[in-house]
């Protein structure tokens, strides 16, 4: 009870006994190098935290460029859509127009053979006239009288 | 001259003038009808010809077919004998009852020709030979060409339909061969057949068909012959008349067999390159002109339908002149568009 009385009064005179500064003295090293090392840990947190940072700008960056090229794409792609979809209304339209002449085909393939057919008939009707006319030319040379001038 | 007035028979279109014909015994299964003249076409045309009418005429009677050769001498040449007289005297077992000859006035080549390069009028002598033809069948053949075997036995054996146009394929025998003493052997053997051995394809089954037309009498008539409104060319017409035929609705079948032709110099398939570019002036007329593609309605007098006939000799008459017999100059109503179009008319384009 004294000696704890004693150690009370010493200590309000800012004294403690050499065994305690001694263990004092060691947590104040090892709190110390606690905090050192705390220190440097933080540091390297801190420039770990920079670093990662760094690194996420730099995707940032790369994925805003991303993105505004992609929004370019998008637009692009509307345009080639709408492009699209009008090119393949004009193609509808002509496919319908292909699909009007093939039902057409066979009645103007008729036609043209009906024509082609009446062109032939016609040339050989040209063939006999010119062959008569040849033949009354021939005729009428020979019949013809030459006058002497 | 003892004659009735007879077999006018009638055509698709109008009725046929009646022909002039010699009265005679019983109608023969078959007319072959033939034309030529003595004037050397083709180098030896008289030894072809004799040749082939022996052989003909001797299968034909072995066989028992009652046929006749009807002879159209076309316009013969002055200054050298008739194929009729030479003919009869190389051929002594010629029955002469089984013939009759027609020799053509020549002053009917000049007024029916509508090409002054044309040298022979083959169809129109066929036409003369049709009109006064007996047989209840009518084959158009030519002068240097052997039935074969199948033909004759079709004709043996009567196995023909009317309504029907016959064809045989055309074999052509090496030129310069000898085929004095002929046999089966010989005439079926392919090495002696120069060129590849063809085939008729339908519809028209054309190809050679001067060589080979057979049909009944009546179809014949109903045809009115060979086209006689384009008078420019013998090209051509035989196949003519199949796109006539086609186009009224007659049946065009293979008889089965081939028929074998001599080949020789002046021929249209030897001579034809000589004329490549300038198919204007040959001797055949142009071949150019749409034979497949046209039909024809021929005039009434068809076949020299009125041409008077003066006895020459037994079976053998002279066709005189008349221009009553000869048909307009120009008859362009005559020509038609084939119906149905042939498929080779289109690709003849």
């Amino acid at each position: 009870m004294i000696r704890r009385l004693v150690h009370r009064v010493l200590r309000l005179f800012g004294l403690v006994s050499a065994r305690r500064h001694e263990r004092l003295a060691r947590e104040f090293e090892a709190v110390s190098k606690k905090y050192s090392q705390a220190k440097e840990a933080s540091k390297a947190l801190e420039k770990r935290a920079r670093q990662h940072s760094e690194t996420l700008q730099v995707r940032l960056k790369s994925a805003q460029v991303g993105l505004k090229s992609a929004n370019k794409d998008t637009r692009r792609l509307e345009q080639a859509n709408a492009k699209g979809d009008r090119a393949l209304k004009v193609l509808q339209g002509r496919l319908e127009d292909v699909d009007h002449l093939r039902r057409a085909l066979p009645g103007t393939d008729r036609e043209l053979s009906m024509a082609r057919d009446h062109l032939m008939a016609i040339e050989a009707k040209l063939d006999i006239l010119e062959g008569a006319a040849n033949v009354l030319d021939l005729r009428t040379r020979r019949h013809v009288i030459p006058t002497s001038g | 001259m003892s004659s009735t007035f007879a077999r006018g028979g009638t055509s698709s279109q109008r009725p046929a003038e009646r022909v002039h014909l010699p009265e005679s015994a019983e109608a023969p299964l078959v007319s072959v009808v033939l034309t030529g003249r003595n004037d050397g076409h083709g180098g030896d045309f008289v030894g072809r010809f004799i040749r082939t009418l022996r052989f003909n005429h001797q299968h034909l009677r072995e066989r028992g077919v009652p046929h006749e050769f009807v002879f159209i001498e076309w316009a013969p040449r002055s200054g050298v004998p008739l194929l009729a007289e030479v003919v009869l005297g190389e051929l002594p077992e010629l029955d002469p009852d089984v013939c009759s000859w027609f020799v053509v006035d020549p002053a009917y080549q000049s007024a029916l020709s509508l090409n002054p390069r044309l040298e022979y009028m083959e169809f129109a002598a066929k036409n003369v030979g049709i009109r006064r033809a007996r047989g209840r069948f009518i084959l158009t053949s030519n002068c240097d060409v052997f039935l074969g075997r199948e033909v004759l036995e079709r004709l043996a054996k009567a196995e023909l339909g009317e309504g029907t146009i016959y064809r045989a394929v055309r074999l052509d025998l090496k030129l310069g061969a000898d085929y004095g003493d002929l046999s089966w052997d010989v005439l079926e053997d392919l090495r002696n057949v120069d060129g590849r051995v063809g085939r008729l394809t339908l519809p028209l089954m054309a190809g050679g068909a001067g060589d080979f037309i057979l049909a009944d009498r009546l179809t014949y008539l109903r045809l009115q012959g060979f086209n006689e409104v384009y008078r420019l060319t013998r090209f051509g017409l035989d196949a003519n008349f199949l796109v006539k035929a086609h186009s009224i609705g007659v049946p065009i079948e293979d008889i089965g067999g081939p028929v074998y032709h001599i080949s020789h110099t002046g021929s249209y398939r030897l001579s034809r390159r000589l004329y490549a570019g300038r198919e204007d002036e040959a001797p055949y007329g142009d071949r150019r002109w749409p034979a497949l593609a046209v039909v024809y309605d021929n005039p009434p007098t068809w076949g020299l339908a009125l041409a008077p006939a003066r006895q020459l000799s037994h079976r053998c008459w002279r066709l005189e002149f008349s221009w009553s017999a000869v048909p307009p100059m120009v008859g362009l109503k005559g020509i038609a568009t084939a119906r149905p179009s042939t498929p080779v008319a289109a690709r003849a384009l």
